[in-house]
């Protein structure tokens, strides 16, 4: 080899690589993304993993974890500081929605799903007198730092002060769903619709391809659906409620499908990475679409999406209902 | 008898190097307090899926980053040191070439990284309680993964460390290893809502920042994920040996143009 060749070896050889990086590289980030979304984040066991990850915020994950952190902290603070095992999960969440939309089909007022939470009574982490072999130690720890006896049940705050730590969250992780929905849920509670509707507008906006966009969407809906109380304050509630839950149903079913292997046969069974919460979110949208169809007047669009709900869930007793009075037999 | 070659011997002065300094003892004793907590909940029963996770997670990750300092540390060292005692002088006063040198100090400090990788590894993983679905395979992958980014650490550290101050290289390697994946998801935000054309120039420009801890999969393998595809892992393996080529050639290119 030359001594002009020698000398441009090294050069080319890294403008080579560089080219090879700037082109590897997307696809590969592309890929893990890939691989990272269809890992079932939705769930509550994983949910509850990655909050107990303290490693995960100086590993590459800093953004979300430190969001997840904050999350943990909401708990601690709506249970007046007393650190109870992991107990608010999305299914409960999911059941509350569920209550909203049988309320508006009822026609009746709504009751917040958090008033009877206290009927649980989860462990503290700082262990029982009779369960803890610390003796003097246990009883110190008892004293000195926040705990109620867990069989007392556990009381909450009234959630005002939580509601800075829903901001932070997801300005730490634009991409936190949750912190978004319990956010808005705890704004609604606080008598702020608006201010719910804004921060949902906003998570819809910062996950346009979230897997679980259609939640947001069902989110949206109900806390248009809350203004059926007081008109004044958003006349066309209605029609943006309908809109919300319309776009949440098409993106919920498209998502479902993706786990379904798109078999007509299969649209009754729930999918296998599926979680309960997402298919009754799912199955509330659509039952939102349907009312809110049936109440502007349009029954023929609302039995066609009443029919569809009936595809994924025969035996769901407020939509066979509906069915009924638009006319359809079993 | 056959001597020994001359990149086996440059090699062994950097593993006694290893031995005469206590950096590795530090990083060892850290690694016990863990061994110590992991063996600790076992005999108080903790034993739950959740409770294996978290230990699980955290003497995993306590083995990557560690092994990731360790390397770092050896590699500002391994020139600036040489460069400041003029022990260089002699050493290429002998039959060897600067890239004989170059790849002998890496040959030892890889293999010592490496090597104490394993270790960190097994303290990490043979205490803690195994979650109920973790994929053996995929730990394997993991820690071939890891030792491909032990590689592009100390080749990118070496090149630095010619260029700047030893202790600011390792400093800015660390960083860029802790921080180019939430930069990256920035800077891919910033771009979402450019013209597709910049959308796709930012996205390739980025690409040739390295993202190493994309390569660290042992938060997927507690999370109960499936061994990657074989695809995907080579995908993974061209990545690392990207970079890692990447900076054993600009390390190269500074130290045979370094005049001494």
């Amino acid at each position: 080899m030359s001594e002009r060749a020698q000398r441009l070896f090294l050069p080319i050889l890294i403008v080579l690589l560089l080219g090879f990086l700037a082109w590897l590289s997307p696809g590969v980030h592309a890929m893990m993304q890939r691989r990272s979304d269809a890992m079932p984040m939705s769930s509550a066991g994983e949910l509850a993993r990655r909050n107990s990850s303290p490693f995960a915020m100086i590993l590459g994950e800093f953004r979300a974890s430190v969001s997840d952190f904050m999350f943990m902290k909401t708990e601690r603070y709506l249970d007046s500081g007393i650190a109870y095992q992991p107990h608010i999960n999305v299914q409960g969440m999911a059941s509350e929605k569920a209550r909203e939309a049988s309320n508006l089909a009822n026609n009746s007022t709504a009751s917040s799903a958090h008033d009877d939470h206290d009927h649980e009574h989860p462990a503290t982490l700082i262990r029982t007198q009779q369960g803890d072999f610390r003796g003097f130690l246990g009883n110190l720890e008892r004293e000195v730092k926040p705990y109620r006896d867990p069989r007392l049940g556990h009381r909450h705050t009234s959630g005002e002060e939580l509601l800075p730590w829903y901001r932070l969250m997801t300005l730490a992780n634009p991409h936190q769903v949750r912190a978004y929905l319990i956010g808005a849920m705890w704004l609604s509670q606080q008598d702020k619709n608006d201010e719910a509707i804004a921060f949902l507008k906003e998570g819809i906006q910062n996950n346009p391809a979230h897997p679980n966009l259609f939640q947001l969407y069902l989110s949206l809906t109900t806390s248009y659906v809350r203004y059926h109380w007081d008109e004044k304050k958003c006349p066309d509630w209605p029609k943006l409620a309908l809109d919300a839950a319309q776009k949440g149903a098409t993106q919920g079913l498209q998502e479902r499908k993706k786990y379904l292997g798109m078999s007509p046969a299969d649209l009754s069974k729930m999918p296998a990475q599926w979680q309960t919460d997402q298919e009754e979110d799912l199955q509330m949208c659509m039952h939102y679409v349907s009312i809110l169809q049936h109440n502007a007047g349009n029954d023929a669009a609302a039995r066609q999406s009443a029919l569809q709900l009936r595809q994924i869930a025969p035996g769901l007793a407020p939509n066979n209902r509906l069915l009924k009075t638009l006319g359809v037999s079993n | 008898m056959e001597q020994p070659s001359s990149t086996f011997l440059i090699a062994r002065t950097v593993w006694l190097d290893f031995a005469r300094r206590k950096d590795f003892y530090v990083l060892l004793f850290f690694i016990m307090i863990f061994v110590v907590a992991a063996l600790t909940a076992r005999w108080m029963g903790v034993t739950n899926d959740s409770a294996a996770r978290l230990l699980l997670d955290t003497g995993l990750a306590l083995s990557s980053i560690l092994s990731i300092i360790l390397v770092a540390l050896f590699s500002s060292r391994l020139l600036p040191e040489e460069f400041e005692s003029r022990t260089l002088y002699p050493l290429l006063a002998k039959p060897v070439s600067r890239m004989q040198v170059l790849w002998a100090k890496f040959a030892g400090v890889f293999s010592l990284g490496g090597l104490s990788y394993i270790l960190f590894l097994l303290l990490a993983w043979l205490p803690a309680p195994k979650p109920s679905n973790a994929d053996d395979v995929l730990l394997m992958q993991s820690a071939v993964l890891q030792m491909v980014v032990l590689a592009a650490v100390a080749w990118m550290v070496i090149w630095l460390s010619i260029r700047i101050p030893a202790m600011l290289a390792a400093l800015i390697v660390l960083i860029m290893y802790l921080v180019a994946s939430p930069l990256g998801g920035f800077v891919q935000g910033l771009a979402a809502s450019h013209s597709s054309l910049l959308r796709a120039c930012i996205t390739h420009l980025w690409g040739i920042v390295p993202d190493l801890s994309m390569l660290s999969l042992f938060h997927s393998y507690v999370d109960g994920a499936s061994a990657l595809s074989m695809p995907v892992f080579l995908a993974l393996i061209g990545y690392g040996f990207g970079f890692a080529a990447l900076f054993a050639a600009l390390g190269m290119h500074s130290f045979l143009r370094k005049p001494l």
